[in-house]
């Protein structure tokens, strides 16, 4: 920033506000972090890919198994709901607290910090929020009236399927990244999240056009967790290249 | 309209203010406007980092932080790191406001300065 420093008056301001605009780009890319979240993440989802094996079959065809609250995460009708509800209440509590001591170490390290506070209220909301989505829908879509019940139904079919799935914890994590997007002004994550949001979109496209009526897969709902994993493996790829471009 | 002796109520006929008028002294300064519009995009900066950043010495930046403390405009923290000593600096809401209408005011300068080159 040798030109901002020159020892000269304020100038014109259209000059002014140009140096402050390069110097404002300059502070984003300093404290932008976010190779660390997208790496970590894309590694936890596809450590949970195993858990989504399934050799029985339709899920519609199984009893619902009465799994504790704390696994709720996984839903409740897959083979392996509660280690999916597990291993993600695990998992997103160490990629949320990991990614907040990792901004925090950058932030001593380079010596600007990115205000994480509201990634932190994400985390926190999204697997409170995921453990009561079950037991809430399920009041609301058969404990209410008529009327409140069909629209439940209607407007949340599809966090209904992604909770079946044994997806919504992703979901969070997509949530978790879009909140970070806005706080590093950080086009690439935006990006990475919407695309998570859609790859979480074709999971049930998936289910449904899959040849799951007469043979159901071997791979059973492998792909639904395969696709997102490789989303945020590839945008950290992406982020840590261009961060060692920025900072060579 | 008739504006009574000694009233200070604007007309339709007066012309708007100058831009300038907006500006800040405190602010307006071009390394102080460099330090808050810094702070404004973080949660906290470490001093070495904004003295790198603006390529002042110690001394000088220490000058203009003072400056904007005394104002309100920012905090400045100071504690250790393991044995390392660390100064951090955050923007306060008020620095927000000042830097906000500072940015306005630099805006609106340049608007009338495209309107009219040679005022």
């Amino acid at each position: 920033m040798v030109e901002f420093a020159r020892d000269r008056e304020t100038g014109h301001p259209e000059q002014l506000l140009a140096d402050l605009t390069r110097i404002r780009g300059a502070v984003r890319r300093d404290r932008q972090a976010n190779a660390f979240p997208l790496l970590a993440f894309g590694a936890l989802t596809l450590t949970s890919a195993p858990l989504y094996l399934d050799s029985i079959g339709p899920d519609t065809l199984r009893p619902q198994y009465e799994n504790p609250v704390l696994a709720a995460l996984g839903g409740d009708l897959l083979q392996n709901s509660e280690a999916i509800g597990w291993y993600w209440l695990a998992a997103l509590l160490v990629g949320y607290l990991g990614t907040l001591a990792w901004y925090r170490q950058r932030a001593l390290k380079v010596g600007v910090q990115t205000p994480t506070r509201n990634y932190l209220i994400a985390g926190i909301f999204g697997v409170l929020g995921g453990l009561a989505l079950g037991p809430v829908l399920q009041f609301l879509a058969t404990g209410t009236a008529t009327a409140v019940s069909e629209a439940v139904r209607l407007v949340f079919f599809p966090i209904y399927v992604l909770l079946n799935l044994g997806l919504i914890p992703v979901l969070v994590v997509a949530v978790g990244l879009l909140v970070l997007a806005r706080l590093e002004r950080s086009r690439l994550l935006a990006i990475a999240g919407g695309l998570l949001v859609v790859s979480l979109a074709l999971a049930p496209v998936y289910v449904n056009t899959a040849p799951f009526n007469d043979d159901f897969p071997s791979v059973g709902y492998l792909p639904t967790v395969l696709l997102p994993a490789l989303v945020l493996l590839t945008a950290g790829v992406v982020a840590t290249t261009r961060a060692r471009r920025t900072h060579a | 309209m008739t504006v009574p002796p000694g009233s200070s109520e604007v007309t339709d006929a007066d012309p708007p203010p100058h831009p300038t008028q907006a500006l800040d002294d405190t602010v307006h300064q071009r390394h102080r406007l460099g330090i808050l519009t810094i702070t404004a995009e973080a949660e906290r900066v470490e001093f070495t980092y904004l003295r790198d950043m603006l390529a002042l010495t110690g001394g000088n930046l220490s000058r203009h932080l003072a400056v904007l403390a005394e104002a309100g405009l920012i905090d400045v923290t100071k504690g250790y790191e393991g044995r390392r000593p660390r100064t951090w600096i955050a923007i306060t809401p008020a620095g927000r406001n000042a830097l906000a209408a500072e940015l306005r005011a630099l805006e609106a300068l340049v608007l009338r300065h495209r309107r009219k080159p040679d005022a």
